[in-house]
């Protein structure tokens, strides 16, 4: 049974006038273990659907269910323990916290826990990303692009959560980095988590098992990557689980 | 790492924002302290003098004729028929509606008598009231406590011949001369204290006053008022105020109290207005922030508990430091203002007092920004750059 559920789910912004349908009926299925790429236009709908997978953007209509659990049915703080179990998130710009040593940050969604180990966990997280002792020391601003690229995705897998969401986490890195840094997504695929990137570019595809593409808020694609990576001019002509290639 | 760890960090981060904040807090706590020790002080010094001026109400019968006088209060005559005062009178006098401003309450006893053909005032009179209310006393000899003791005025001592040490006569009662008052320039100097109860036994007038001198000292409420509940509890009695320099001081320490009063408030406000304000800006710089925190999944309750926790540090810290401001400042201040030359310093419950009350009113000040930050969305989190 897939880990993540969107069932038709639409999301508009705004009344009257000024109504933008950021997403039209998208439904999709997403396994553990499945390593997807959310691509398309700018004001395609792709930062609005992390959103919503990462519950925390109720839609306007539609379902999400994640390990079956009608997301937005929960009450709001239910939904904030929802996201500490089972959501980790990867930031655009990858959003450290600038005054906490990079091991505080990766002990950040564990703060809020009464269990001792908390230390432990997070020093593992981040040798798990190949960060040593001396490096989870350090601020943010210590660290290269790379290095805190890791801690970001330190600090989102430190609860072992199943589903792992990240925006554009490559955009801000240079190529050798960013290509690091998606290295280390495959193997958290890998080892079973689902993971789901919202990225611009083609070449951030590489690794990945499937891609979205949508357009308009709704989906224009859902297959491997040597299929839906085609030009977005050309991707139009697509139909939904396109056949060529 | 709990949640009080990344507070800490915060205000740590925000020197700035954290700095103006702490000092706001210590410069309020200090002026309040101040002000409130300096009123204090100045109510405890002239509670002080109040003693030191004697009573300043005297209780005597209701006269019905021809007046005796003793230190310019009329007295009944005594040959006269008059309802005297009694022992009750006292405690009646301690259970006024106004009783813990009652500082002494000092029964007299007064009946001429004959030393060997002398023809003398003595006082019977309650010791330890009447020493603690004559502090002015200065007693060659010893101080007078037992019940066969005498205490000589210096002219009555004159014309007796008496010193320290020597036996008196009379009323058919044998006293020994404590010691002499020095000279007091009142109508004390011509007579022979002795002790109360001995005085009512040998006279034969159990039970019975003359007068009842009174120190009251009432920082809230007129003397007037303390004057009419007396009157009201010994109906029989006729009760005079005696106006002393103590009352006009009374009425500047009091206008003190409303301007610090006044001051206090104003300044709590205002820096109220500051935590308030600054709290709130610091919430809307870490909008993004907490949205992360939202997004990682803590709750509204853990982001209201962070701002409040920042804000508890610093009133604590604040209010310490603002403390230690007033204390070295409170003395001098109130020698130059109030020209008091006691300051009582705060005790360590004071200075818990002025740390709760600081945190209380920084908590409620923050209370409006805390939930502001708690209802953030965590979509902020994801905002684009
Ligand atoms: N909070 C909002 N209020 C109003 N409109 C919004 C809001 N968020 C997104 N939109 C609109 O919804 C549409 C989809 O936005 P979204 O951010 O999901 O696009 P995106 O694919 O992430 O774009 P980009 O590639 O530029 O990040 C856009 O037209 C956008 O203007
Ligand atoms: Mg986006």
């Amino acid at each position: 049974m897939a880990i993540v559920r969107v069932d038709e789910v639409s999301r508009h912004y705004g009344e009257g006038d000024a109504r933008v349908v950021a997403l039209d009926r998208v439904s999709l299925d997403i396994e553990r273990g499945d390593y997807t790429a959310i691509m398309g236009p700018s004001g395609s709908g792709k930062t609005t659907l992390l959103s919503i997978l990462g519950s925390m953007n109720p839609p306007t209509d539609g379902r999400l269910l994640v390990d079956d659990i009608d997301v937005y049915a929960l009450s709001q703080e239910r939904q904030a323990d929802l996201r500490r179990e089972y959501i980790g998130f990867v930031f655009q710009q990858l959003e450290l916290i600038p005054y906490l040593s990079a091991l505080e940050n990766v002990m950040l969604p564990l703060a809020i826990l009464k269990e001792s180990g908390k230390r432990e966990r997070a020093l593992d997280a981040l040798c798990r990303v190949g960060l040593d002792e001396r490096k989870a020391r350090r601020l943010p601003s210590e660290l290269s692009g790379g290095e805190q690229g890791r801690v970001a995705i330190a600090r989102a897998v430190v609860n072992n959560p199943p589903i792992v969401l990240a925006d554009e986490p490559v955009g801000s890195l240079d190529q050798t980095t960013g290509r690091q840094i998606l290295t280390l997504l495959r193997e958290l695929a890998d080892g079973g988590h689902a993971v789901i990137m919202v990225t611009h570019n083609p070449e951030s595809t590489a690794e990945v098992d499937r891609v979205i593409q949508i357009r308009d808020g709704r989906i224009t694609c859902d297959e491997r990557p040597e299929i839906c990576t085609l030009p977005e001019e050309e991707g139009e002509a697509l139909p939904v689980g396109g056949v060529a290639g | 790492m709990r949640l009080s760890h990344i507070a800490f960090r915060n205000v740590r981060e925000h020197m700035s924002r954290s700095t103006l904040m702490l000092l706001v807090i210590a410069v309020t706590v200090a002026i309040v302290s101040v002000l409130y020790l300096v009123t204090h002080s100045a109510e405890r010094d002239l509670a002080d003098k109040v003693d030191a001026y004697g009573a300043n109400i005297v209780v005597a019968p209701q006269t019905k004729d021809l007046p005796l006088s003793y230190g310019g209060v009329t007295l009944g005559d005594l040959t006269y028929d008059v309802q005297p005062l009694r022992n009750d009178d006292l405690a009646k006098i301690r259970s006024i509606p106004n009783k813990r401003n009652i500082n002494r309450v000092a029964p007299v006893l007064i009946e001429p008598v004959d030393v060997g053909g002398t023809r003398l005032l003595a006082a019977g009179v309650d010791w330890e009231q009447e020493l603690a209310l004559k502090r002015w006393w200065k007693i060659a000899g010893e101080t007078p406590k037992g019940e066969s003791d005498l205490l000589a005025g210096s002219r009555a001592a004159r014309q007796l011949g008496l010193k320290p040490g020597d036996p008196v006569i009379f009323s058919g009662g044998t006293f020994r001369v404590a010691g002499i008052l020095q000279p007091t320039g009142t109508q004390e100097d011509d007579l022979l204290f002795i002790s109360l109860p001995t005085a009512q036994s040998v006279w034969g007038r159990s039970g019975e006053l003359s007068l009842i001198e009174v120190s009251a000292f009432c920082s809230t409420c007129p003397i007037e008022d303390i004057n009419a509940q007396i009157a009201v509890a010994i109906p029989n009695a006729r009760v005079s105020a005696l106006l002393k320099a103590v009352e006009g001081r009374r009425l500047l320490i009091d206008q003190f109290r409303l301007f610090s009063a006044v001051l206090s408030g104003l300044m709590i406000l205002v820096g109220c207005l500051i935590v308030f304000s600054s709290t709130l800006a610091g919430v809307r710089d870490r909008r993004g922030e907490i949205g992360i925190f939202r997004a990682i999944g803590y709750r509204r309750w853990h982001i209201f508990s962070i701002i409040l926790t920042e804000n508890l540090a610093l009133a604590v810290a604040g209010s310490l430091l603002g403390v230690a401001i007033a204390a070295p400042i409170a003395g001098p201040l109130a020698r130059v203002v109030a020209g008091v030359s006691q300051v009582s310093l705060p005790g360590i419950s004071n200075l818990g007092l002025a740390v709760a009350a600081s945190v209380g009113v920084v908590l409620m000040a923050s209370l409006y920004p805390a939930w502001q930050a708690s209802r953030l969305s965590p979509t902020l989190a994801m905002r684009e750059v």
